[in-house]
């Protein structure tokens, strides 16, 4: 059996060589403009029907399927580009305000200076910790950041990012190497927050290239993944920046787990 | 260690767990001494909030003794005998700074989940939800207390670890709920509620100069408590009705502010409580919310309605009679760590008594039925103590 790494890098070449065609297309597209008019998540869904319809007619031949191929095809067209002619038929040319899809990001203010925070950001051990539950970051001597991230059953996806833009006590980006399975991109940015507020930092993230199949699964509808991690990425920050500290439940008693006999605990101290 | 379990809805038990240690260099390891039940805890045993467990430690409102103690911590020390707020603050961030504890960013590891629900996170809670954390509780022999030396209050000699025990949660909540109520010298205050927060709410609006407190439930052993630990005027609304009689007692006012200590599950005597019972039964709606609606009904114009209670998305909420009436509404979580202190030196000065609280005592090993007995209000119990053996 292939491994997991190496048909999810497949995938993923996949997705990204279907995002390059269809930059391709779009590109073309100069001279005949279409527009996205279909919503994300009903472009998933036209995406899967189409692929399910178009299966089922390659698997026994006939009339009937030709039909069903057809139909299968143009659903896919439609859930891959994003343009349906009915609804170009009809008046609906384009998605309100979709002519950019914009990056997730989240926002938190944090009670101390940027220069802290910026340093904070920096530092390996420290991004490294605040990573930690998504991907395992580390910091290379060159300056550039190797990214693992653990898939089910012992296996994990790999890639290495450069600094693309580095503003002192402003701004820190980065971008995916061009050799990498998918396009990553991120940035931190820091601005002064009134009264006593400290600083806002105000992070963003985003998967796959722009218009890709990869992109499109988490903006939009699916944005919610990239948020709720931005999210949680943000809060450890603070945590550990202000309280010293990560809140945590590790070793929570409970009566769920009964495998952790706790010898060394309070008993041993009294 | 031995600990009091949440298993389902109406399904306490108490189990071998094991034991908390020291995770953060922070934290703080106590020996629970005395923990209570606090009526907050009745919503998630009759599963009327969300995101409990089964297998989690309960329990929020607790005292004991410090036995060990992480490497970062200054100021606390094994042997001290300490009472802790049940909200978990670190004492560093923005809200805390600014006295606001309870509202503490940093110490919620759920905080994600929770800013769903609310917009954004509060500080963490023992023995709660896990949207308000998932902290193992203190009705346990051991807890883990974060942040020890911003949440661990030692305890003067003199004060009894019961006195103490309620600075944890009832006392400073109540004393929150009147201190919102910004008392002028003459004003009537009218408390609905009187267990534990709300018989601390009429002892604090005294101490903080109400001229009368008045005392509205149905029981009459809790009145009688309100009666002689407050000096309260009493209602009992299974008896006459309460908005005639809140009248009749201010000359037509109404109290210049009322407090909330009843939360999500009220009674009451009327249509609009049966009402509520079906749909909260049928889980149409989280909260059965009479005592808050007579409250914002009885308030005098330009008053103050003080929420203590706990609540989720209500119903039927007169937001016009708020509107019209000019209501300023103060609420919170009680930010415990603000106010201990000033309880202290009025536990000293003789103006709080807390111990009244403790009517039923039961070990760690009995304390399931010590939440039956509190949630039926059998024989007179307002609160049931637990001490581990």
């Amino acid at each position: 059996m292939e491994s997991i790494v190496t048909s999810a890098q497949q995938g993923l070449m996949a997705l990204r060589s279907a995002s390059t065609s269809l930059a391709r297309t779009q590109g073309q597209r100069a001279l005949t403009p279409q527009a996205v008019n279909v919503g994300s998540g009903e472009r998933l869904l036209s995406t899967l029907l189409g692929g399910v319809l178009l299966l089922r007619a390659a698997r026994r031949p006939s009339v009937g399927s030709v039909a069903l191929a057809l139909s299968g095809g143009a659903l896919l067209h439609r859930g891959v580009t994003g343009h349906c002619y009915v609804y170009d038929a009809v008046g609906r040319k384009a998605l309100p305000g979709a002519e950019h899809t914009a990056r997730p990001e989240r926002s938190i203010t944090i009670e101390r200076p940027a220069e802290e925070l910026y340093r904070m950001w920096h530092d390996p051990r420290h991004v490294s910790a605040l990573m930690s539950g998504f991907a395992e970051v580390e910091g290379m001597p060159d300056g550039r950041w190797r990214w693992q991230v653990q898939l089910p059953l012992g296996k994990s996806v790999e890639w290495t990012t450069t600094t693309t833009e580095d503003r002192p006590n402003e701004l820190i980006a980065w971008r995916t190497e061009p050799d990498a399975p998918f396009v990553h991109e991120g940035s931190v940015r820091f601005r002064r927050a009134p009264r006593d507020w400290g600083t806002e930092v105000t992070l963003s993230m985003s998967f796959g290239s722009p218009g890709g199949v990869l992109s499109e699964l988490t903006s939009g509808l699916f944005s919610m993944i990239p948020k709720a991690l931005e999210e949680e990425i943000l809060r450890k920050c603070k945590s550990m920046i202000v309280a010293g500290e990560l809140p945590t439940l590790e070793r929570n008693p409970s009566a769920r787990k009964r495998t952790r006999s706790s010898t060394s605990g309070a008993a041993a101290r009294r | 260690m031995r600990a009091l379990c949440w298993n389902g809805v109406n399904d306490l038990r108490v189990e071998t767990v094991p034991d908390p240690e020291i995770v953060n260099p922070r934290d703080a390891i106590l020996k629970v001494v005395a923990s209570t039940t606090c009526g907050s805890d009745l919503h998630f045993i009759n599963g009327y909030i969300p995101t409990m467990r089964e297998g989690d430690v309960i329990g929020h409102e607790f005292m004991g003794e410090v036995v060990d103690v992480g490497p970062a911590v200054t100021k606390v020390k094994r042997g001290d005998r300490v009472v802790v707020p049940s909200f978990i603050c670190c004492g560093s961030c923005w809200y805390c700074k600014h006295d606001l504890y309870s509202l503490c960013d940093t110490t919620n590891p759920n905080a994600v989940m929770q800013s769903a629900a609310l917009g954004y996170p509060t500080a963490g809670i023992y023995g709660y939800t896990h949207a308000f954390g998932g902290y193992a509780g203190a009705h346990a022999t051991y807890v883990r207390v974060p942040h020890a030396d911003t949440d661990c209050f030692k305890i003067p000699e003199g004060v009894s670890d019961e006195q103490a025990l309620f600075l944890s949660d009832a006392a400073p909540t109540g004393f929150m709920g009147a201190d919102f109520c910004n008392i002028r010298r003459g004003e009537v205050i009218a408390v609905w509620g009187a267990g534990g927060v709300g018989q601390m709410a009429l002892q604090s609006a005294r101490a903080l100069g109400a001229e009368r407190v008045i005392a509205i439930d149905r029981f009459p052993e809790r009145l009688a408590l309100a009666r002689e630990k407050a000096q309260a005027e009493t209602i009992n609304y299974e008896e006459e009705p309460v908005l005639d009689r809140l009248k009749e007692l201010t000359g037509g006012r109404g109290p210049d502010a009322c407090i909330d200590a009843v939360g999500m599950e009220a009674h009451g005597p009327g249509v609009q409580y049966a009402y509520d019972r079906v749909k909260q039964a049928l889980r149409l709606e989280t909260d059965r919310g009479e005592a808050l609606r007579q409250a914002i009904m009885a308030v005098r114009k330009g008053g103050v309605l003080s929420v203590l209670g706990v609540y989720g998305v209500m119903d039927k909420f007169p937001l016009g009679v708020l509107m019209n009436k000019g209501i300023t509404v103060r609420t919170a979580q009680q930010h415990g760590q603000k106010y201990i202190p000033k309880l202290f030196d009025m536990l000293h000065k003789g103006q709080l008594d807390t111990s009244c609280l403790a009517t039923h005592h039961f070990s760690l090993e009995d304390s399931a039925r010590g939440y039956s007995m509190f949630k039926k209000k059998q024989d007179g119990i307002m609160r049931a103590v637990f001490r581990p053996d």
